[in-house]
């Protein structure tokens, strides 16, 4: 007995080295979001490009979507924007972006030049982005038939991550 | 002309208080954006936003409490540098008072282990004449 007290620093270690070494594999810019499988907060906000027209998360109840935060100023979001166009040419399901911090005419000219994955744009200064919790450019929530969010990537999406999570997710998610 | 200067009195006490809590609470809210930061020392254009946000609930007569949970909500617990006394934090508040308890439990043990073995006056008169 006496002998397995000396033992406990020795545990105490090790438990503690696994503690931290698990730690290591961690991603701390992936920070869990408490609005997932919450309905998606709500917003009403101008079109991009489309004077006069606004756009509600609502509209789009009934139907699985991908929402979607980018800027012309994100550099991130230029690493992401091919993944984006290929996924929107599948025509699996209506992207969304959330136009943040930004000034019309840039944005525009940066779709003009790197291509529109969008069905459509909403321009926000920052409070839609602060409702969905952003806090960095790019963004992405896949949003279900119910309006609920079900997941959320942060940081650029690649390739990888649209074939081996988003597409078999949103089939899934089509046929709830 | 009194009323006056009672009423800006009254209003320049209310503002001091929206600025020290204001103060308080950008101090004890964490820039999502440079994460080893708080709100109130980062000029990180979303930590921008937030802190304006932050002076306009103030000023729309929001409580302290109703503002962090307002943040919480969208950034989740990691967004308050305090964390609260609940769920999976009670391990974290708790596990230093453990450890201290542990510590304690284990040198009264030790400490009783090394007492002085208990003998009867007979062997200790039998020990005294051997050494004599």
């Amino acid at each position: 007995m006496k002998k397995a007290i000396w033992l406990l620093p020795l545990l105490l270690f090790v438990g503690l080295a696994v503690f931290l070494l698990q730690g290591l594999s961690k991603k701390p810019n992936d920070l869990p979001s408490p609005l997932l499988n919450k309905p998606a907060p709500e917003f009403v906000l101008p079109v991009l490009n489309q004077a006069g027209k606004q756009f509600s998360n609502k509209d789009y109840l009934g139907q699985v979507w991908l929402f979607n935060v980018w800027g012309s100023w994100c550099p991130s979001c230029l690493t992401e924007h091919p993944v984006l166009n290929r996924l929107a040419a599948k025509k699996v399901l209506p992207v969304v972006g959330l136009n943040w911090r930004d000034k019309d005419e840039l944005a525009l000219a940066w779709l003009a030049k790197y291509g529109n994955p969008y069905t459509l744009s909403v321009t926000d200064q920052s409070q839609t982005a602060i409702n969905y919790g952003v806090y960095g450019a790019p963004e992405t929530f896949v949003i279900d038939k119910k309006g609920v969010l079900r997941h959320k990537v942060v940081g650029p999406l690649t390739d990888e991550l649209v074939q081996e999570k988003l597409l078999p997710l949103i089939a899934r998610l089509k046929t709830e | 002309m009194m009323r006056y200067i009672v009423l800006l009195l009254l209003s320049f006490s209310l503002h001091a208080n929206v600025d020290a809590r204001y103060k308080q609470l950008t101090e004890s809210l964490r820039c999502v954006v440079c994460q080893n930061q708080n709100l109130a020392d980062s000029n990180a254009e979303l930590a921008m936003d937030l802190k304006k946000l932050i002076r306009e609930q103030l000023q729309a007569g929001k409580t302290d409490a109703e503002i962090e949970a307002f943040m919480v909500a969208r950034y989740g617990e990691f967004v308050k540098y305090q964390p609260s006394f609940s769920g999976l934090n009670m391990v974290l508040w708790l596990l230093p008072v453990l450890c201290l308890g542990l510590l304690i439990f284990l040198w009264s043990r030790k400490n009783k282990s090394t007492d002085t073995p208990k003998i009867t006056a007979e062997q200790l008169s039998q020990a005294e004449h051997l050494l004599k």
